[in-house]
């Protein structure tokens, strides 16, 4: 299998990190970054993280109590696939 | 026979007003060939022109400003270069014009970078690329190398940084990627001025325009017959051909948008044709072509890179751990129970002083103040208000403790290497991956938890995740356990509050898969997570966070709880019995205690089956920290007698001394957080706090282990039920309160007939 539905399968499939998937790809885990931005600029992967701005904070009166709201964590970028990406997927299965 | 420019023609949208392409006829072409000879002739008498290209941060302004002895500006981080820069050099006595562009990953371009790049490559006509690669990165690198090759220009690769690479442990073989690339390869330290003269005698006298990716033969096919249609259209640039037919192939929308403004429609067209033929062959050909380069660049990669000395960093080996596929989650509950140890050795001992000798002191205090005021009103204030607020108010040192250290794993890293074990736990378990990101905020309080189940794209996802997630043991509910812990507990306190935030996700995720295979099936999805590296947490950004939520639990105190231990009050005061008075009746006599009576029967199995224990549990569904202000009314308001009117300065010594003995334990019992269970880490609080005494002699261990479970699993407070409410309807949020109050029902009766037999 290519490394690009690899990389669309590892996100239908169990969670993987990058260097798990870096891993099972042989491929560097900054290779592996720009196989990444090149299914999220082309519409295939999307990004899921939630955000301090995002739906789920604003109105809440209680965002005081929840680390969420601060948006100053380290980042955790969490990807998952777009429809694009699912059909592509289920016409390769 | 007459040319806008003497380079190719512009195809910039902004540069060509659509509306003047309209009212203008065509120039007309009456010889193409002879056109582009005088370009080519026009061209050659010039300067020569050398682009230089690359991924961001590899050096290439370095590389500019050693080339030519500029200072254009240099930055150690990506986009310095944000719009194309020009340098000027001599070489064996000729001119060269260096332009510097902008950091670019690919020329399909999605980054105002990309674009400059690729307009540049596209009009600027360079008669060379200087295409500069970070040794240390070559994989990533070369797919811009790849697609620089579809240009069909000149090509030389300065191999920059070679030095760091080699300090990664990669060297990189010039020679084999010379050879796989088939265009010059020169070694650089850009830094050092090291390789910089070979680059340029390379790039004026050996470019070459290189091997390229051969692509799938259908996108070649497509290729061929677009390229043949652009040789009849002498507008476009020659050198482009290749890149434009690919680019069009795999949509790229501001090629497209370029040819529609500059009357290209037919070649669009023909080019959709193309894509759809490609389509109906099941070819998806943006994959398919990235693909082609990402396996290309990999083989290339491995080719000139026989052996990478792989040095792991403390990311690396410290994930080996965090992430392992079966150590990952002993470790993560190690982790914790390490947190709620150090929280209960260092916090317990001003959980003692706040709800012992300080809130007397505030107590003997309000005596002496309020001795003119009605008895009703010292009563509420004394007998009410002190010990009830006074009560949750004495559990902030263990939510400090408690809240820095949690700061600590999630500033540090270690809560999103948490995240994914549970990620991955709840995929086996049919759960959304992105579940957990409400799960965990559940730990801190449920409401917002709730309003995260937004997040969730599927809406089996948000309604499961919302009726299971108040079974995250909110931290509303951590005072009730520490003060049983105390209680009835003392050498295994943080065992048992650990094992009730455990015991809550358990059940959690028991629903969650009973529910996934019966009612809310799955609907799909999936998540990669890129983890941050670790790092250490800066004291100050920890106690910001770790204040701010304590204080916030602290606002709680003087509002929610406050009202409703004056609704509580006020409910012990109002007789029952027929002959009792207002504000002297005994609290079993009281309305509170009489309907509490009527309710407790129905805790008999549970084994706390009495109106006081009975009875605080209703005020929890307002907030579950209001169960223990309520426990605080009722045991120290029925035992305790009217405190005795106290003077400042009796007080402040009596505080004093109290706050002076809780330092010392406090200190006394640091060493003692890592020590086993058995060996007494909890043990410093043998002074236990009047309400702890109180329910060690009211509730049997086998009881007070039940009511903690009962507290932890039973109905969400009512601002949890509303948030249920408002996001997934009345439906779903009463079928959450009674499925809650029957899971606390039975779990709570099943732990004390079994606990009962062993404690």
């Amino acid at each position: 299998m290519s490394r690009l539905s690899t990389i669309l399968g590892a996100l239908h499939g169990e969670p993987r990190t990058l260097s798990e998937l870096s891993a099972a790809l042989g491929s560097s885990q900054p290779a592996v970054e720009g196989m990444l931005q090149t299914l999220f600029s082309s519409g295939y992967i999307q990004d899921a993280s939630p955000t301090a701005d995002g739906c789920s904070c604003n109105g809440c009166s209680l965002k005081s109590l929840c680390r969420n709201a601060d948006g100053d964590l380290p980042a955790v970028s969490l990807l998952r696939l777009t429809p694009r990406g699912e059909a592509y997927l289920s016409r390769q299965s | 026979m007459t040319l806008p420019t003497l380079g190719p023609v512009s195809l910039d949208p902004v540069a060509l007003d659509p509306v003047a392409l309209e009212s203008t006829p065509p120039l007309p072409i009456h010889d193409a060939a002879a056109c582009l000879q005088t370009v080519a002739r026009l061209r050659a008498a010039r300067d020569p022109r050398a682009v230089i290209v690359g991924n961001p941060n590899v050096g290439k302004t370095t590389l500019v400003n050693g080339l030519a002895g500029t200072n254009l500006k240099v930055g150690n981080w990506s986009g310095v270069t944000v719009e194309k820069r020009e340098a000027r050099l001599t070489f064996a006595g000729r001119s060269v014009q260096l332009l510097d562009l902008p950091g670019a990953y690919s020329l399909s371009p999605h980054t105002p970078e990309e674009l400059i790049t690729r307009t540049a490559l596209l009009d600027e006509a360079p008669d060379v690329a200087i295409n500069v690669l970070d040794a240390g990165n070559l994989e990533r690198n070369l797919y811009l190398t790849l697609q620089l090759m579809d240009f069909r220009m000149p090509i030389v690769v300065a191999l920059n940084l070679v030095d760091e690479a080699k300090d990664k442990g990669m060297t990189v073989d010039a020679a084999a990627l010379e050879g796989a690339l088939g265009v010059p390869v020169i070694e650089t330290v850009a830094s050092k001025g090291s390789g910089l003269n070979g680059l340029i005698g390379a790039a004026l006298e050996r470019a070459e325009v290189g091997q390229g990716v051969t692509y799938p033969a259908e996108i070649e096919g497509s290729v061929a017959r677009l390229v043949a249609r652009m040789e009849q259209l002498p507008t476009l640039p020659p050198h482009a051909h290749r890149y434009l037919a690919l680019a069009l192939l795999e949509g790229d929308p501001s090629i497209r948008g370029r040819l529609v403004a500059t009357g290209h429609a037919d070649l669009l067209a023909a080019a959709d044709r193309e894509a759809l033929l490609l389509d109906a062959s099941g070819e998806d050909a943006l994959i398919t072509v990235a693909e082609a380069r990402y396996a290309h660049a990999a083989q290339i990669a491995q080719a000139a890179i026989p052996q990478v000395v792989a040095r792991r960093t403390l990311t690396d080996r410290l994930d080996a751990l965090a992430l392992h596929r079966w150590l990952g989650i002993p470790v993560f509950l190690a982790t914790v129970l390490l947190v709620f140890r150090l929280t209960f050795s260092v916090a317990s001992p001003f959980v003692t002083l706040i709800g012992g000798p300080l809130q007397d002191t505030v107590s003997g205090w309000a005596s002496a103040a309020l001795s003119w005021a009605p008895f009703f009103l010292r009563e509420l204030v004394v007998g009410a208000i002190i010990p009830g607020v006074g009560t949750v108010l004495s559990f902030l040192p263990t939510l400090l403790v408690l809240y820095l250290a949690m700061s600590f794993l999630e500033d540090s890293g270690y809560m999103a290497r948490a995240a994914f074990l549970a990620d991955r736990m709840m995929r086996s378990i049919g759960l959304d991956g992105r579940a957990f990101i409400p799960l965990i905020l559940g730990f801190g309080c449920n409401v917002p938890a709730v309003y995260a189940t937004r997040t969730l794209e599927k809406r089996s996802d948000r309604v499961l995740v919302s009726m299971i997630l108040p079974f995250m043991s909110c931290s509303a509910r951590l005072p009730v356990y520490i003060i049983f812990a105390a209680a009835l507990f003392p050498k295994q306190g943080s065992v048992l509050v650990w094992a009730m935030y455990i015991l809550g996700m358990a059940v959690a995720f028991a629903f969650a898969f009973v529910l996934r295979r019966t009612s809310l099936k799955n609907e799909g999805g999936g998540v990669l997570l890129e983890l941050p590296p670790y790092r250490l947490p800066a004291p100050r950004v920890l106690w910001k966070h770790a204040w701010r939520r304590t204080a916030s639990f602290a606002r709680r105190a003087r509002t929610t709880v406050l009202s409703t231990v004056a609704v509580v009050w006020l409910l012990l005061a109002i007789p029952a019995v027929a002959g009792g008075r207002f504000a002297s009746v005994r609290p079993a006599d009281s309305l509170f205690g009489t309907v509490s009576t009527w309710i407790s029967p129905v805790f008999a199995p549970l084994g706390f089956g009495n109106w006081q224990a009975t009875g605080a549990l209703v005020p929890g569904f307002v907030a579950k920290e209001v169960v223990v202000a309520t426990l605080g009314q009722i045991y120290l308001g029925e035992q305790a007698p009217t405190p005795a009117p106290l003077g400042l300065f009796a007080g402040l010594k009596q505080a004093a001394l109290g706050t002076w003995e809780a330092v010392k334990t406090s200190v006394q019992a640091l060493p003692t957080v890592l020590a086993l269970p058995s060996l007494g880490a909890d043990a410093s609080h043998d002074a236990k706090s009047p309400l702890a005494a109180a329910l060690a002699t009211a509730f049997t261990p086998a009881a007070g282990l039940a009511y903690l479970v009962f507290v932890l699993l039973y109905t969400p407070c009512i601002a949890t039920v509303g948030a249920i409410q408002a996001e997934h309807g009345r439906r779903i949020a009463w079928i959450t309160v009674a499925y809650q109050m029957a899971t606390a029902w039975v779990a709570g009766v099943a732990v004390y007939q079994i606990a009962r037999l062993f404690l």
